[in-house]
């Protein structure tokens, strides 16, 4: 991380490069979050709080700009899908 | 210029010499799914083989933070700049077209690869025979540029920006990037050498520069759309990446002088890499070994895919895509199998579930694997398609068909006892 302020005449400076992102990919962000996590043992309210927290930049961005509601409700979704795991508990 | 068959472009390509292939083929493939940008690779490398004087920018494996971070800085932005301004004077479009079929499994690529730009864009006389540049020296000298995060550093414990990313786009997104020398078919490097001084090892593939016949006129260093051949100030010649062939050749006493993977290879903490040796057909094609665990991947999962296949050099350093990166970005970098490839992964079947588990389990080279099945332990239905996990188990087996190891899909869960918690 630079810890210095930009400077424009730098050559060594950042460069950005912009390049279009659809709301298809918040889905697919939040997705690979949610399910990454979930396969760690995280729960419901401890996933939630990655998006809550304003220290997780990347996935707080997605908690403000597309709302509480898209969060939970994909959260919801990928929970529901990955639900059955419990039975799977104890197989070896 | 002879015509040579690319099967990553699903065409014949313009490109200095006649095609002549190897035996074996130095291939790898890295999960970028599962890298944490620890850095061992690196270190292992420069630790092995790039820790002497003139050597200190040089790191033949790197891991890059995309899109922002590389090394050399922005070398993948630079050569696309080159070659988009290339079609744009000769009326053409890097795009992709045609139906995917046998022997060209990604479709075609109508656009220009760096050899054919060269020889329609830049001027006989140059004798510079692929499209490229020479990276400055500042550019070599910060190899982890913009690691993890771009945000400015605004003070407060961590030294986090309050408001994120400074920039309106990536906001959420980023992944690591590896690499090492692609060992490239029709490498770009052995293509632009006036001495001849670079070649392609028969018996293998691995790509070497020979240091006695090397006068370090940097031709392989402007031409490698991957820059991963560099320059040396205090011998006055080049290097590269060499595949670690000692360890591939066998003679590494701590596996027992059996084919061995690369350090970096071997030390990847995530699980994130597997190397190995493939069989090619005369014509450079793949030939169909499906007990392969790299064909599997790269030619009937097709999880795997090539980095810039445009540029036109048939790297054999293949990649499973990051899957929440999008799709844009990825088709640029990965080609037009990115979408497939994704899907795949992250719903994968039974094989592939196995095979996954393959990745850095042991040293030893896999030429060949066997899967025995067990019991389904789980399923459920991702996005609409169902999912199914058995417990099987994935046997690797080395050159002469001697069992490597075994290893199953679901794997031990251990608890550390509370008393030794923090102990190793």
């Amino acid at each position: 991380m630079s810890k210095e302020e930009f400077e424009e005449t730098d050559p060594m400076e950042f460069i950005g490069m912009g390049v279009p992102a659809t709301a298809q990919a918040d889905e697919d962000m939040v997705r690979a979050v949610v399910e990454e996590f979930l396969l760690l043992g995280f729960d419901r309210d401890r996933l939630l709080r990655l998006f809550r927290d304003p220290f997780y930049a990347g996935t707080h961005r997605v908690f403000v700009e597309r709302g509480e509601e898209f969060v939970t409700g994909l959260l919801d979704r990928v929970l529901e899908e990955w639900a059955p795991a419990e039975v799977a508990e104890g197989d070896n | 210029m002879p015509q040579v068959y690319n099967w990553q472009l699903g065409r014949k390509m313009e490109y200095p010499y006649e095609e002549h292939h190897p035996d074996l083929q130095f291939a790898f493939v890295f999960n970028t799914n599962r890298c944490i940008a620890c850095q061992t690779c690196t270190m292992a490398c420069k630790s092995t083989w790039t820790f002497s004087k003139g050597q200190e920018l040089m790191w033949w494996n790197n891991v890059e933070t995309k899109p922002y971070g590389g090394y050399p800085q922005n070398w993948d932005a630079k050569i696309l700049k080159l070659l988009d301004e290339a079609h744009a004077r000769s009326g053409g479009e890097m795009k992709w077209g045609g139906k995917p079929g046998e022997r060209a499994p990604y479709g075609e690529y109508r656009g220009m690869t760096v050899f054919e730009a060269a020889a329609r864009t830049i001027n006989a006389d140059s004798q510079q025979r692929v499209l490229g540049y020479l990276p400055t020296e500042a550019e070599w000298t910060s190899p982890n540029i913009f690691e993890d995060n771009s945000t400015p550093y605004e003070g407060g414990p961590f030294g986090l920006s309050k408001d994120g990313a400074s920039l309106p786009e990536h906001k959420s997104w980023f992944f690591y990037l590896q690499r090492i020398c692609n060992h490239c078919t029709y490498p770009a490097c052995l293509a632009a050498c006036p001495r001849k001084a670079i070649y392609k090892r028969p018996e293998d593939g691995i790509v070497l520069i020979d240091q006695e016949r090397c006068r370090g006129y940097r031709r392989c260093v402007e031409a490698c759309p991957y820059k991963k051949a560099m320059y040396r100030p205090t011998t006055r010649v080049s290097e590269k990446c060499v595949g670690c062939y000692p360890r591939v050749e066998g003679h590494e006493p701590l596996t027992g002088n059996v084919p061995t993977e690369t350090r970096c290879m071997a030390s990847c903490v995530g699980q994130i890499r597997l190397q190995g040796l493939v069989r090619k057909n005369k014509d450079g094609t793949w030939v169909e070994d499906r007990k392969s665990p790299l064909y599997y991947l790269i030619h009937v999962a097709k999880v795997a895919l090539p980095l810039y296949p445009q540029f036109g050099t048939e790297p054999n350093g293949y990649y499973i895509p990051p899957r929440w990166v999008p799709r844009p970005y990825l088709r640029q970098m990965f080609g037009p199998g990115v979408d497939e490839a994704i899907e795949r992964y992250t719903i994968p079947d039974r094989e592939l579930l196995a095979v996954l588990q393959l990745f850095r389990k042991d040293q030893r080279i896999i030429f060949s694997y066997k899967i025995e099945e067990g019991k389904k332990v789980y399923e459920t239905t991702i996005r609409g398609k169902k999912f199914e996990m058995f417990n099987d188990t994935a046997i690797a087996y080395g050159k002469d068909g001697q069992e490597l190891f075994r290893t199953t899909v679901e794997e031990p869960f251990h608890i550390r006892d509370a008393k030794h918690a923090n102990s190793i």
